[in-house]
Order: C-alpha cells, then sequence, then structure tokens
C-alpha cells in the first residue's frame, strides 16, 4: 500500500510536468504569432524551437527520460527568458516568469530532493541578477519597442505569468488535498489491519498461554505419576520387608532382601526422575550415590563393611537406560556382599563411569574374594543373569573377570 | 533407648502400617496414627509423644510443616519427615521445627533404626 502510495505520487508529478509543458509550449504559441505580426520572423522561430522544446520535454517524460526532461525544462525556461528579455529589454516584463521559479523548482522536484530545488532556484535567480544587471548597466542594446507594443508584452508577460503562477500554484494546493485524501484512506487501511494483527496476537498469544499451560499441565502429571509410581513402590518395598520380618529361613529372608533392594532401586530411579527438571533424565552421580547408601543400609546389620570409592562423571541417563543400568549396579554390589567377603572383613569396591562423545564407559572393581564365574554358577545365580540381561538391553559390550581370591572387575560400555 | 512413644502422622494406610510395624519391630510404642494435621495436633496434645514420624503431604488444609509448627508450641518431640520428595523448599521450611531427620519414602528398617538411636 506504502510502495502504491509512492508509485501514484510520482505518476502525479509526471503528469504535472507534462501538463507545464503543453501549458508553456501553448503560450509560446501565442508569442509565435505576435513576434511574427510585429515584424520579428527569426525571433518567432526561436520561440517556435522553444515552443517544439517543450513539447520533446513532454515526449521524454512519458519516455521516461525523466532527469534529461527536468534538466532541459530548467535550461529552457531560463534561456528563453533570458534571450527574450535581452533581446526586448526588461521594460517588455518577460522577467517576469522568473517569479515562477519556485514553484518551478518545487513542480519538478520532490521536496526531499533540497540540492536539486536549490540548484534550479539559484539558476532562475542567477539569471534574474544577470538580465537585471545587463539591463542597468546597458551591457546590451535591446530592441527598441513602441510603448504599445511594449505595453503589450508587458500585459500579456504579466498575465501569462500570473496564470502560470495560478495554475501550478492550483496545481499543488488540489495534488495536496488529492495526497491528504490518499493518505487518510492509507492511515484508515492500515489502522484497520492494525486492528485486525492486534486480534491475530491477541489469538495466537491465547493459543500460546493455552499450549504452555497444557504443557505444564503434562509435566505435573507426569511428575505426580513418577510420584505415586514411587509410592507404590514403597508399598511393595516396605510390604515385602515386612514380609522378611516373619521369615526365619536365612536363604528365604536374603532372597526376599534382594528382591526389596531390586524394588527400591527402581523406587529411588522414580524418584529421581521426579526431582529432574526434565522428566526424562537424571543425574548419574546423585542416583548412584543415593543407590549405594540404600544397598550399604540394607546390609549395615550384618558384619562385613564395603568401602565404596566412586568416581562418576556430572552427566545425565535417559530412564530407558537408567533402569538397567541401576538394576545392575545393585546387582554387581549386591554380588560383592554376597561373594568377597569370605575371607575378610572389609572389602573395597571402585567405581568408575566416564561419558566421551555419547559413549559410555562404566568399571566395576572389588578386592574381595572373588568366585566361580563358571556356566554352572551363572546357571543357578539370578544376579549374574541379571546383570548379562541389564548389560544387553545397554546393547552395551560387557567383560566380567573374577577369580578365586583375586576380586571381581566387571566394565560395561554402552551408548548414551 | 526402648520404650518410645511415637505418633505416626501419615494419610497412606499401607505406609503407614508399615512405618508402625518398624516401629513396634524396634521396641517403640505407636500412641497414634493419623492422616491429618488437625488430627496430629490433637493427638500430639493428648499422648505427648516422645518422637513423631510425619509426612509432608496430608489430608485437610495443613502440611506436615505447618503442622508440626503449629504443634511445636506445645510440643517438643523431635520429628522425622517422610515425604515423598527431597526438594530444597520443604527442607528449608522444616528447619524451622525440631527436625531430626529428612527422610524420603520409601523409608527402610535399617534408616528408620538409625534415625531412632540418634535420640
Amino acid at each position: 500500500m506504502v510502495n502504491a502510495f509512492h508509485i501514484q505520487s510520482d505518476q502525479g508529478r509526471i503528469n504535472a510536468i507534462n501538463r507545464f509543458c503543453y501549458i508553456t509550449a501553448a503560450m509560446s504559441s501565442v508569442y509565435i504569432f505576435i513576434l511574427y505580426f510585429i515584424g520579428f520572423p527569426f525571433q518567432a522561430f526561436v520561440m517556435l524551437l522553444v515552443a517544439a522544446a517543450f513539447v520533446l520535454c513532454a515526449v521524454l517524460t512519458k519516455k521516461s527520460f525523466h532527469a534529461l526532461s527536468r534538466i532541459l525544462i530548467v535550461l529552457l525556461t531560463n534561456f528563453s527568458v533570458f534571450y527574450f528579455s535581452i533581446l526586448f529589454g526588461f521594460n517588455a516584463g518577460i522577467h517576469l516568469y522568473l517569479f515562477t521559479a519556485p514553484l518551478i523548482a518545487y513542480l519538478l522536484f520532490d521536496f526531499r530532493q533540497r540540492k536539486k530545488i536549490i540548484l534550479t532556484f539559484s539558476l532562475y535567480l542567477l539569471n534574474f541578477f544577470a538580465i537585471f544587471s545587463i539591463h542597468r548597466f546597458n551591457i546590451f542594446q535591446s530592441i527598441e519597442l513602441t510603448e504599445t507594443i511594449a505595453d503589450l508584452f508587458y500585459v500579456i508577460n504579466f498575465s501569462f505569468g500570473l496564470i502560470l503562477c495560478f495554475t501550478l500554484i492550483f496545481y499543488f494546493a488540489f495534488n495536496n488535498n488529492a495526497h491528504t485524501g490518499m493518505v487518510i484512506e492509507v492511515n484508515k487501511s492500515l489502522q484497520e489491519k492494525h486492528i485486525a494483527l492486534q486480534q491475530e496476537i491477541s489469538k495466537k498469544n491465547k493459543a500460546h498461554a493455552e499450549l504452555v499451560k497444557a504443557l505444564k499441565e503434562k509435566e505435573i502429571l507426569l511428575s505426580e505419576i513418577h510420584h505415586r509410581v514411587k509410592n507404590n513402590l514403597a508399598v511393595i518395598s516396605g510390604l515385602v520387608e515386612l514380609q522378611n520380618f516373619y521369615v526365619k529361613d536365612e536363604k528365604a529372608s536374603a532372597i526376599l532382601k534382594e528382591s526389596r533392594n531390586r524394588i527400591k532401586s527402581i523406587a529411588v530411579l522414580h524418584e529421581k526422575l521426579y526431582e529432574s527438571r526434565s522428566l526424562e533424565n537424571i543425574g548419574i552421580r546423585s542416583y548412584v550415590d543415593e543407590l549405594i547408601y540404600f544397598i550399604k543400609l540394607s546390609y549395615s546389620t550384618q558384619q562385613k563393611e564395603i568401602k565404596i570409592h566412586s568416581q562418576i562423571d556430572d552427566s545425565e541417563l535417559s530412564l530407558a537406560n537408567a533402569l538397567p543400568f541401576s538394576l545392575l549396579l545393585n546387582e554387581l554390589i549386591t554380588n560383592s556382599y554376597k561373594h568377597a567377603f569370605k575371607e575378610k572383613t572389609t572389602v573395597n569396591i571402585f567405581l568408575l563411569f566416564t561419558r566421551k562423545s555419547g559413549e559410555s564407559f562404566f568399571h566395576f572393581i572389588d578386592d574381595g574374594c572373588g568366585f566361580d564365574y563358571s556356566n554352572e554358577t551363572k546357571e543357578n545365580t539370578l544376579g549374574l543373569n541379571l546383570i548379562e540381561a541389564f548389560s544387553k538391553q545397554l546393547k552395551g559390550e560387557m567383560s566380567f573377570t573374577t577369580k578365586q581370591g583375586e576380586g571381581t572387575e566387571f566394565t560395561l560400555h554402552f551408548k548414551q | 533407648m526402648n520404650g518410645k512413644k511415637v505418633l505416626i502422622v501419615e494419610d497412606d494406610f499401607m505406609l503407614s502400617l508399615i512405618n508402625k510395624k518398624y516401629v513396634e519391630l524396634m521396641g517403640h510404642k505407636v500412641v497414634a496414627s493419623v492422616t491429618s494435621g488437625a488430627d496430629a495436633i490433637t493427638a500430639a496434645k493428648e499422648y505427648d509423644p516422645d518422637i513423631i514420624l510425619m509426612d509432608i503431604r496430608l489430608d485437610g488444609n495443613m502440611d506436615g510443616i505447618e503442622t508440626m509448627i503449629e504443634s511445636g508450641k506445645f510440643c517438643k518431640a523431635p520429628v522425622i519427615y517422610l515425604t515423598g520428595n527431597s526438594d530444597g523448599e520443604n527442607k528449608g521450611r522444616a528447619s524451622k521445627t525440631n527436625v531430626l531427620a529428612f527422610c524420603v519414602k520409601p523409608v527402610h528398617f535399617e534408616q528408620l533404626q538409625e534415625y531412632f538411636s540418634k535420640i
């Protein structure tokens, strides 16, 4: 809309320049007749050329040679006024046309083209001073006109100059009015668009607020689910523990305790997810620390001391990987409690978890007694089977090295 | 130190039962098991417990910490907070009361034993 406004404005100016050219050409025609009939055929011919040049300016403007056309108009107007003023003298009043100079400058150029306007106006002013000086100091001898002819010229020049002035003023006033109307139209249209845009923005803001609200509700719901899962696991874990108090058989009691610890491992996982901001990843370091604390606590009644030395990268694990990893770690530590103490009262466990370029490396070493890692043992031990199963679930490469009396070493490499 | 009077405030029936069993197995006496803050204040007035096991999220208008602030005006028993989460805000608020421990559920028997041994 703004561009359309500018095109219309420029087009209006082009039309006005053309009209100006035709009017000046028409005025020149009057002079051609007068000059010819009062006995100045050569000057009439010059005026004919001037008239033709004005028509040429209009043609140039139509052909989009705007700059050339404008320069020609400035030169033509200056030349014709100068030439005929010098020729017929100051009293003929041809210089009166120069009073239209500011209007012509404003007609030819936009008011923002200040340099061009000043230059044009200066040319007209210079022309006036030149004419005045030549007359004042008698530098050139003008043609002696009779008083009647001189008066006729003066009247015609004054009238035509006035008509040209009024025509230009009328055009500017009309054009300004038309522009004002156009600006009002454009403003109205812009205002309507502004209101429509505001309504659109308001709608989008509302939709955005609803989305944010829905997302918040989803997060709360997800968090609540983790919370409830953890609470339910807490109840199951508690029930298993309670049941264990009524079990007299040591082997059965140990199995219940291991089961409870497995449940607890998952409960702690959900607790950490509930606490985490993303609800999808958990901080591996704080999780492992808490898991170790609970496993140690569950074996605290036994006369066994395990010292855990951990070096865990402060990184995160996804829920999909955290679950098998936590259960795997639980099995490894439980395994150490079960097998590492045959001849020892204190066992050291070294945990190392590093993450590099999306690859996770986990090392578990205990300096306990080790155990017989044979197929026969595996067949009879749930824990070892679970370690292998969780390693597979993590799509990792594991290695298990253990020998009687030499401790246990487990390594796992998986992608996260 | 056996034979303590214990008040359990827990709105989950099953967890309340488990905690009660733990306390009894340690040789202490559960004087009341209630589910709301208002009931906890009444029970604290009535039984003057030696220790309180308090859930933070409770039935009714008051949470566990508000209940402890209110009951702290007449009952000086230390409290073990049992909570579903270990967020810092609750820990900060709980520090204004006579806290013995801040424990994330599910609480283990050995864990409770450790806390009770501090009294």
